[in-house]
């Protein structure tokens, strides 16, 4: 009947709030829990651990052995000499003052959530309407030292920022001059000189346009030959 | 005509944040402040006109009534992010022993917490307020004047005790 509800433990805070949860579901007295069954419990919660992230699972697993622990030093008979380890008792005593304080903690967050649902249906500005002459709050170390930190990081970032607009009429220009200039060009020369394909396709662009106001012909013998541009 | 009184309601609305105690202070009357504040305050609230100035975190800021709060938010896109579990039982830990060190929230939590204390800082609801004089001088943590705005708090003696805490426990029939 207590497996029916399947226990996820990404749902929990950690091992405590686990160990919480598992005690009111148990109906144990928070102030005198049995160690043996609550330690099989937790176990058995952890059983599905396989496939979850080891960092959050390193925290549940040295819960569980603790518990094994404290179960077995509650299992063997007291050493009256032992004078080198705490009563078990005691031990016992501190885990439930330590779930106590853990469990007012959690009330005391579920409390803040209430409070937070209220608060944030009062609406506020969250900006000055005027730049105050004062300087308000928030002057500690921390922020100060996060504003410094994230000017250090911006200064080695310069931003180049590339002007790939290609004027057709800068290139006809171009195209013009190196056409009256000699008695015809190749295409593979025109493309030589082009820095990026688009600079290709705009001298292209350019060869149309001033082949079609008359101002320079284009020859082609063959299909992919070469072609010759000069002027008409 | 209350010209103090106006000048207080001016400062708020042109404002908007909490205004703090010490700051009005250097603006209004220093001597018996606190008690014309309230009346000016009850003045504003009687008026009903859909703001109201609360006291909060030891100073005032001037709200929009709660009871618009669904009407308004949908128009202004107003923060709903709230924060998470463990933020707020970090923040539980944090508010009660403050001044404190991480190592000391994560042995009560039971859980790292060195990212969600990050996360509190970014946030301003805790701040650094020095270092703890043990080996590793540890730095150690304080809630800020915001956590109490953020959660509509006056001071911290308005959360429960764990005395209190643990009677209504022990008396779940209160």
């Amino acid at each position: 009947m207590s497996e029916l509800l399947e226990i996820e433990l990404s749902n929990f805070e950690g091992p405590l709030d686990l160990l919480i949860h598992l005690i009111h579901k148990n109906e144990m007295n928070i102030y005198d829990i049995s160690i043996s069954l609550i330690t099989d419990k937790f176990i058995n919660a952890l059983g599905n651990l396989n496939d979850i992230d080891i960092e959050l699972a390193s925290d549940f697993v040295q819960m569980a052995s603790y518990l094994v622990y404290l179960k077995s030093r509650m299992l063997l008979p007291q050493d009256p000499d032992g004078e080198d380890e705490a009563d078990v008792e005691e031990e016992k005593f501190m885990l439930t003052q330590r779930l106590l304080e853990y469990s007012y903690y959690r009330e005391i967050a579920t409390l803040l959530t209430k409070y937070e649902e209220i608060s944030n249906r009062y609406l506020a500005r969250n900006e000055c309407l005027v730049v105050a002459n004062r300087f308000y709050g928030n002057d500690d170390s921390y922020n100060l030292a996060k504003l410094y930190f994230s000017n250090l990081e911006k200064k080695p970032k310069h931003i180049f920022v590339k002007n790939d607009r290609i004027d057709i009429r800068t290139i006809i220009v171009k195209l013009r001059e190196m056409v009256f200039n000699n008695e015809f060009i190749l295409w593979e020369d025109l493309c030589s000189e082009c820095s990026d394909k688009r600079e290709v396709a705009v001298t292209m662009l350019a060869i149309l346009e001033l082949v079609q106001l008359n101002v320079i012909i284009a020859l082609q013998k063959e299909p992919f030959g070469s072609i010759i541009v000069r002027k008409s | 005509m209350n010209d103090e009184r106006n000048i207080f309601i001016g400062l708020l609305f042109l404002s908007g944040q909490t205004a703090y105690i010490q700051d009005l202070r250097t603006i209004l009357a220093p001597i018996n402040m606190e008690n014309r504040i309230m009346d000016y305050m009850d003045d504003f609230n009687k008026l009903d006109i859909g703001l109201h100035i609360r006291s909060v975190a030891g100073g005032y800021q001037m709200v929009v009534d709660d009871k618009y709060y669904s009407r308004l938010s949908s128009f202004f896109s107003i923060r709903s992010e709230i924060l998470s579990k463990a933020a707020k039982e970090t923040l539980a830990v944090i508010a009660y022993k403050q001044p404190i060190s991480k190592v000391i929230v994560e042995q009560i939590r039971g859980v790292n917490s060195a990212g969600v204390i990050k996360n509190l800082l970014d946030k301003n609801l805790i701040k650094i307020v020095g270092r703890k004089n043990v080996p590793g001088r540890p730095l150690i943590y304080a809630t800020t004047d915001f956590f109490l705005e953020y959660f509509g708090l006056n001071n911290l003696s308005e959360l429960p005790t764990f005395r209190e805490w643990q009677e209504l426990n022990l008396n779940p029939s209160d």
